[in-house]
């Protein structure tokens, strides 16, 4: 075995919940002992203490993850497991969004950065430490900001250790720009980055473009859920135990039937029968914009998108390489309205706009409006989930 | 005719305190969440029961909050259920909270529970049947699952573990898948 099983890695991203609260380390020990058989010791510093909260304001210092070594039939292999947070709502909905630098130097969210950094130097002692001189594969898994966080983690022990783990993300959030899941996929490769998710989980969906998955190609691992709304009842962890319950990776990956070519995201674009603000919509909506950036500036807007100055908003920078992208050439300019046109059209606002109104001001009120749009979607959608009783 | 309208005026009340009941119930337990379930039961050293232990109860889900009770002359105990009210956001989160209660008896303490409770529900702890429990301080301690929730206890009650994960079985279907 090299990569972990669906089901145990659903089950270690759970357990990093109760893990990182037991009162003793020695109680957490007995607990994984007694439940799994001895198949765990602990290393040194297994506790991960870290910091999470919105970008203005950190919260408190709490255990944020755990660090174990296999044996038995795991020897050779490490895990490392992040827990989610209740904070998950500020660090994704705030409309100043900003991107730091990854420890590749590409564009991540603040938020998980700056959770991730505050447990760096742990890791650093874990990964040196006598121990993993032995182990050949090293596991980062986490439901949630711990899928999240799992994620910038592989990325920074691919760049700093020049070794190629397997991370395991459940619910997870979209981490990065381009310029991080592009490079974090390719350097790490596809086939070792297992991201799994509920139809109907809302977090996966946030926070909105320009922020993509990682891995950006390969398998998805995608689970039915009931119905079409998104809700805060499938992203529950125990959910997506029950999900992947006497399922291997391989039985999963074929529940995706959803593939975007260009051609049909051109088709899209140019469909002038009505879209409303749903799930589809949204992850057209996504790819189209990725699609026609592409035409705009062509490997220059991924070169813009990797080199984000702090200075300015991503929806700023956004609606500059799309009003540059009207100046071009006229094929790409029908792109940029078609685009424009949709995006009014999924926010509910009048779609009969020319090509000689899209100034930068105009195309970042219409981003603008419909980042605060998918944003209070998102809530809605919650909030009722919430009064339901669940989702909590 | 007066009877009619009579009647669909009380049709118009019944309708007006229903919708009002629901909405009061959808704002008043938003966020409500149990830290602990209403437990009863009877404290036992060596098969007799215990009177005067004292009982030391602690919950954790952003704070420790104590509070305390004693057994009476037939070892029995009760603690009330604990709800608390969160800010909930609009955001799924994960409920974690720490349970543990403590029985001191003759200078010496005796952790009977303690436990993550992992479900927001009232009486989880029992699968939602009322948890009532029997201590005996003088037995290993036991450690398994409930819905996900691990649980240390000296006690017994009318619950079903969860199954534990057969990871060798894991294993092999995931190499069965491989091939």
């Amino acid at each position: 075995m090299n990569e972990f099983p669906v089901d145990l890695a659903a089950l270690a991203a759970q357990e990093a919940y109760a893990l990182t609260r037991f009162n003793t380390s020695e109680q957490a020990i007995r607990y994984l002992n007694t439940e799994y058989g001895e198949v765990f010791t602990f290393s040194q510093e297994n506790m991960l203490k870290g910091r999470s909260g919105g970008p203005f304001f950190i919260k408190c210092r709490t255990a944020f993850g755990f660090t174990l070594l296999g044996k038995g039939v795991f020897e050779g292999h490490a895990f490392i497991l992040f827990r989610g947070t209740e904070y998950l709502a500020d660090i994704l909905t705030d409309l100043n969004i900003s991107v730091s630098s990854s420890s590749t130097g590409k564009p991540v969210h603040d938020g998980f950065n700056k959770s991730f950094k505050s447990m760096e130097s742990q890791l650093i002692s874990f990964m040196s430490s006598t121990e993993m001189k032995s182990v050949h594969s090293i596991h980062c898994i986490g439901h949630s900001l711990g899928g999240a966080l799992a994620t910038v983690c592989g990325d920074w022990i691919q760049n700093t250790y020049k070794r190629k783990p397997y991370i395991y993300s459940f619910g997870c959030p979209r981490v990065g720009l381009y310029g991080f899941a592009s490079r974090c996929t390719s350097s790490i490769g596809a086939d070792r980055i297992y991201r799994a998710y509920h139809k109907t989980d809302i977090v996966p969906c946030i926070p909105p473009w320009p922020f993509i998955h990682t891995p950006n190609t390969g398998t998805d691992y995608y689970l039915w859920s009931p119905g079409m709304i998104p809700m805060g009842e499938y992203h529950k962890m125990k959910n997506y135990v029950a999900s992947v319950t006497d399922q291997t990776w391989e039985s999963i990956s074929n529940f995706n039937d959803i593939t975007r070519d260009e051609t049909s995201i051109g088709n899209w674009l140019k469909d002038t029968s009505f879209v409303g603000l749903t799930m589809s919509s949204l992850e057209w909506l996504n790819q189209a914009l990725l699609f026609v950036l592409k035409k705009c500036f062509d490997g220059m807007a991924w070169l813009i998108s990797e080199t984000f100055s702090t200075s300015f908003t991503l929806i700023d920078q956004l609606a500059y390489i799309l009003n540059k992208g009207i100046d071009l050439a006229s094929a790409v300019s029908d792109w940029v309205l078609y685009l424009i046109k949709k995006i009014l059209q999924v926010i509910g606002m009048k779609d009969d706009v020319e090509m000689a109104e899209l100034s930068v001001k105009f195309i970042r009120m219409v981003l603008q409006n419909l980042q605060m749009r998918v944003n209070r979607y998102a809530k809605d959608a919650l909030s009722k989930a919430m009064v339901d009783g669940r989702g909590i | 005719m007066d009877y009619l309208k009579f009647f669909r005026v009380l049709v118009l009340l019944k309708l007006f305190v229903v919708s009002n009941g629901v909405l009061a119930m959808g704002i008043t337990d938003a966020g409500k969440v149990c830290l602990f379930s209403k437990m009863e039961g009877v404290i036992k050293l060596d098969g007799k029961p215990v009177a005067n232990a004292k009982l030391v109860r602690t919950v954790n889900l952003t704070k420790d909050e104590t509070d305390e009770t004693v057994t009476d002359e037939n070892g029995n105990f009760k603690f009330n259920a604990i709800f608390k009210r969160t800010v909930t956001k609009f955001l799924p989160m994960e409920f974690v909270s720490n349970q543990d209660v403590w029985v001191i008896y003759k200078g010496k303490e005796y952790r009977i529970w303690s436990s993550i409770k992992r479900e927001p529900d009232e009486n989880s702890e029992s699968q939602g049947k009322p948890f009532v429990v029997e201590c005996e301080l003088n037995s290993e301690e036991r450690i398994f699952k409930v819905d996900g929730s691990p649980v240390f206890t000296l006690c017994t009650w009318d619950v079903v573990p969860d199954k534990k994960i057969n990871i060798l079985k894991s294993l092999e279907r995931a190499e069965r898948a491989k091939n």
